[in-house]
């Protein structure tokens, strides 16, 4: 069973951990319960189903007489947070820590700020269940 | 609604420190009951001059009919009167438990982008006030009426709402505290029209101050000198300001406190080594 691959955190990101229960059907990454979106009939991961809402919003902006997209609710909705996440760091520019082990192409597209990479390579006690065992350095 | 989320929204008023999903979910609780009063009070609202409008034509009606059908439609009539009374009594009493937008502008969205960067069950100590800006304890100024222009009567109200603070500790180890406070000046302008109409209009500014302070771990993050860093052995700390002045009903403070902290983070670099 592999670990689940989502990254926590807004300010400084971190590894999930967790068991994974099911791949994303979009990114085919393994996913904890946690990180599945329940819209989606927990077939998405909640960075699949943000980016995806996202990318409706903007869609929709750019066109005339669309309807206006349903108010934010950032409490009721668990996508609400890596959907602003992601629309965070492309408007304004905010590179996060990464203070995680594992390497994941998913979030190349965010400029990331690591640990020292000796760090993440010899890091916690779960190394031999790591893929790659290098982090994410400053891109 | 348990009784403690009834007593917070009737006191508008929350001041908590338990982990951080048992405060998102009294948030929660309170913006379902805010969005049920305010679709309560929209009903309630419009009701009031229907009501009027049919009593008004029942009215009218009775006064060109004859004798049984006059006492009907006066019946009707005083029956449309009594609800309107009604609707206006359910929509002040409703107005009167109406929370603060702040909470779904600001305060909801803020600690919901916190709980990412927090374990599941640390403590998340924060203090809301959900009351309107504008209420007598929140008054700091009132100048007497001057004149100026057209208006013969204008005075300026100074209101000051520390309404958000709170304090966390984050999973990678920085401990947040923020606060922010909100200085209103609202001003009530009356003039006289040349057709002899009497005119009232009110302009509201707004300046918002949100104050972060981060205390990063020595041990983990390097900060750079600045005057605003202070260092002792364990943390360094640094505090961040910013003021906006906007003229609009919501509260920019979570765009600007996203901001902060996200400023303070641009200034630290991961100092871990293996």
């Amino acid at each position: 069973m592999e670990r689940c691959r989502a990254k926590r955190g807004f300010f400084s990101l971190r590894d999930c951990g967790e068991m994974s229960v099911k791949q994303c059907a979009l990114c085919a990454r393994p996913m904890c319960s946690q990180h599945l979106s329940p819209m989606s009939g927990f077939t998405r991961c909640l960075d699949c189903d943000g980016r995806a809402a996202e990318k409706d919003v903007v869609a929709q902006k750019s066109q005339k007489n669309a309807p206006k997209p349903p108010p934010e609710q950032p409490l009721s909705d668990p996508a609400w947070s890596h959907r602003y996440r992601d629309r965070y760091y492309s408007t304004a520019g905010y590179a996060p820590i990464y203070a995680g082990a594992y390497y994941d192409s998913y979030y190349d597209r965010y400029d990331t700020r690591s640990f020292d990479s000796d760090m993440a390579s010899s890091g916690p006690s779960t190394a031999t269940e790591r893929e790659s065992g290098t982090g994410i350095g400053d891109s | 609604m348990t009784p403690e989320q009834r007593q917070i929204a009737a006191a508008r008023q929350l001041g908590v420190n338990r982990p951080v999903d048992e405060v998102l979910d009294l948030l929660r609780a309170l913006l379902d009951f805010d969005a049920t009063m305010a679709a309560k009070r929209k009903k309630a609202g419009c009701s009031i001059p229907l009501a009027i409008v049919v009593a008004i034509f029942f009215f009218v009606v009775a006064g060109n009919t004859s004798d049984t059908t006059r006492t009907i439609m006066t019946a009707l009539a005083l029956l449309c009167v009594a609800a309107a009374i009604a609707a206006i009594v359910f929509f002040l009493r409703f107005r009167r438990q109406d929370l603060s937008d702040n909470l779904r502008t600001a305060a909801a969205p803020f600690l919901a982008v916190l709980r990412e960067d927090m374990n599941a069950g640390d403590p998340l100590h924060v203090d809301i006030d959900l009351r309107p800006y504008d209420i007598e304890e929140k008054k700091k100024k009132q100048s007497e009426p001057y004149k100026k222009g057209a208006y013969y009567k204008i005075i300026d109200r100074l209101f000051v709402d520390p309404w958000f603070r709170g304090s966390v500790a984050l999973a990678d180890g920085t401990k947040v505290h923020w606060k922010v406070i909100e200085h209103v000046v609202k001003r009530d302008k009356t003039k006289k029209t040349s057709r002899g109409k009497i005119k009232s209009k009110t302009k509201i500014k707004r300046k918002t101050v949100a104050v972060v302070t981060l205390g990063f771990p020595v041990k983990e993050y390097a900060v750079k000198t600045a005057d605003d860093v202070k260092r002792d052995e364990k943390r360094t700390t640094l505090k961040l300001a910013r003021k906006r002045k906007t003229d609009g009903a919501d509260s920019p403070a979570f765009g600007m406190l996203i901001d902060l902290m996200a400023e303070g983070y641009k200034r630290v670099s991961p100092a871990r080594s293996a």
